[in-house]
């Protein structure tokens, strides 16, 4: 059994680095062996949104021109990943939405890690900055089938201040070992906060335009808002569970009938915004300098 | 007057985004009858879909957007009121079609009508 441990984090033994570390530590304790990756060691280019990979089942083109083919690749020889970044102005580290973005790919390659378990560690230093912390680590691995056992929110300050910490080690070291009980065991039940949303667990709930509907914004699932005993509760119809956004059924019929015949609209529509876009290229010069200042 | 149509293609997803009420004739004819417009509608279903369960299989990749698998309501009329009442009626029976392609063959009125009418609910509710 092999488990992954990703930072998400700049910081050389940092907080981040640190739990993770520990988390894998227990997880190495506990018989798997273990690796460890920093995502912001590799570049990761933005994606150019052409869709290339799919439309033309091509690579994509910054494909061995940055990481994230690599990192990719470096996932799919794991059985179970711990996924760590800190969290700065309200969500995560900007590199997990890098990686994120680029995974348009899987639409013709599809994902290996699909069905996988997974944990996330988030340190942060100031209670109430925390609103999106879990957004972008829940996606990433939602997106790629995983299933995430557990989230910890960590509440430390100074630099590396978690190896001094023993309750912050616990917590990094039940991620580890729970990871490693989910591999082994195949019990991939949630041992985080049970949170708003059953599917994500997240509580960043969204109110409708109609202000009747709630939805959960990363599950997409709909259900309604109602008050018992004082306490707000949401309830989600048992079928939208089943259906949501990440669902191997949903993401399926996503790319065939909402990406897929988009490659027909733009080919009857190219001809006309070739010529429509023309008067665009000669007003201003958006990328003027850019090269020298880079 | 230039006749306006609004062609509303409401693909194959999941039940939870799919229209959360079946698509009915009998609906169709009601709004049709109430705005004074006309209503059709039409089930396309690909050669190469298949279903098994809950899963779907179809290639669509170099598929003409026609020739997808969707059910199609087509609205026609000669007055804007009309129109936009019908619209509106089915959107908020259907919810609208989610992507851009999913109003392919409207005519320019008809599609500028439904775009707003889209916006009215965050385009999606």
């Amino acid at each position: 059994m092999k488990i992954l441990g990703i930072v998400g984090s700049c910081r050389k033994l940092g907080n981040t680095e640190i739990l993770v570390k520990e988390a894998l530590m227990a997880a190495q304790e506990e018989g798997a062996e273990v690796d460890i990756v920093r995502w912001t060691n590799y570049d990761i280019f933005p994606c150019e949104g052409d869709a290339v990979c799919m439309f033309l089942d091509k690579d994509c083109k910054h494909k061995g021109k940055d990481g994230h083919d690599f990192l990719l690749n470096m996932m799919y020889e794991f059985d179970g990943v711990v996924l760590g970044a800190p969290c700065y102005i309200l969500e995560v580290e900007a590199v997990i939405k890098q990686f994120i973005d680029r995974l348009f790919i899987l639409s013709s390659r599809p994902s290996k890690m699909i069905g996988k378990p997974a944990a996330i560690i988030v340190p942060y230093a100031t209670r109430g900055w925390t609103s999106y912390a879990f957004l972008q680590p829940t996606i990433v691995l939602h997106f790629l089938g995983m299933h995430v056992i557990d989230k910890q929110l960590i509440h430390i300050q100074a630099m590396s201040e978690t190896a001094g910490d023993p309750l912050a080690r616990e917590k990094a070291r039940r991620i580890g070992k729970e990871v490693v009980y989910a591999v082994r065991s195949g019990d991939h039940s949630y041992k985080g906060d049970p949170g708003i949303c059953p599917v994500c667990h997240e509580r960043n709930i969204r109110i409708m335009s109609d202000n009747q509907t709630v939805e959960c914004g990363i599950c997409a699932i709909r259900g309604r808002l109602s008050i018992v005993d004082g306490k707000i509760r949401a309830e989600f119809p048992q079928e939208q569970l089943k259906w949501h956004r990440f669902a191997l059924e949903s993401l399926y019929r996503h790319s065939t009938y909402e990406i897929k015949p988009s490659k027909d609209y733009f080919i009857r529509k190219w001809p006309a915004l070739k010529e429509q876009r023309g008067r665009y290229k000669e007003f201003l010069d958006i990328d003027r300098g850019a090269k020298e200042v880079r | 007057m230039e006749e306006l149509t609004a062609v509303l293609r409401y693909f194959p997803l999941d039940p939870v985004t799919n229209p959360p009420n079946p698509i009915r004739r009998a609906d169709l004819d009601r709004i049709a009858r109430e705005t004074g417009t006309t209503i059709t509608l039409a089930a396309v279903v690909s050669k190469s879909r298949t279903v098994e369960g809950d899963i779907i299989r179809e290639d669509t990749m170099n598929s003409a957007i026609e020739e997808v698998s969707q059910d199609v309501i087509t609205v026609s009329a000669q007055d804007e009121t009309a129109f936009t009442k019908a619209v509106r009626a089915l959107f908020r029976l259907y919810r609208a079609p989610r992507t851009v392609f999913g109003t392919w063959g409207s005519s320019p009125g008809g599609r500028e009508i439904v775009y707003r009418l889209c916006d009215e609910y965050d385009g999606w509710y």
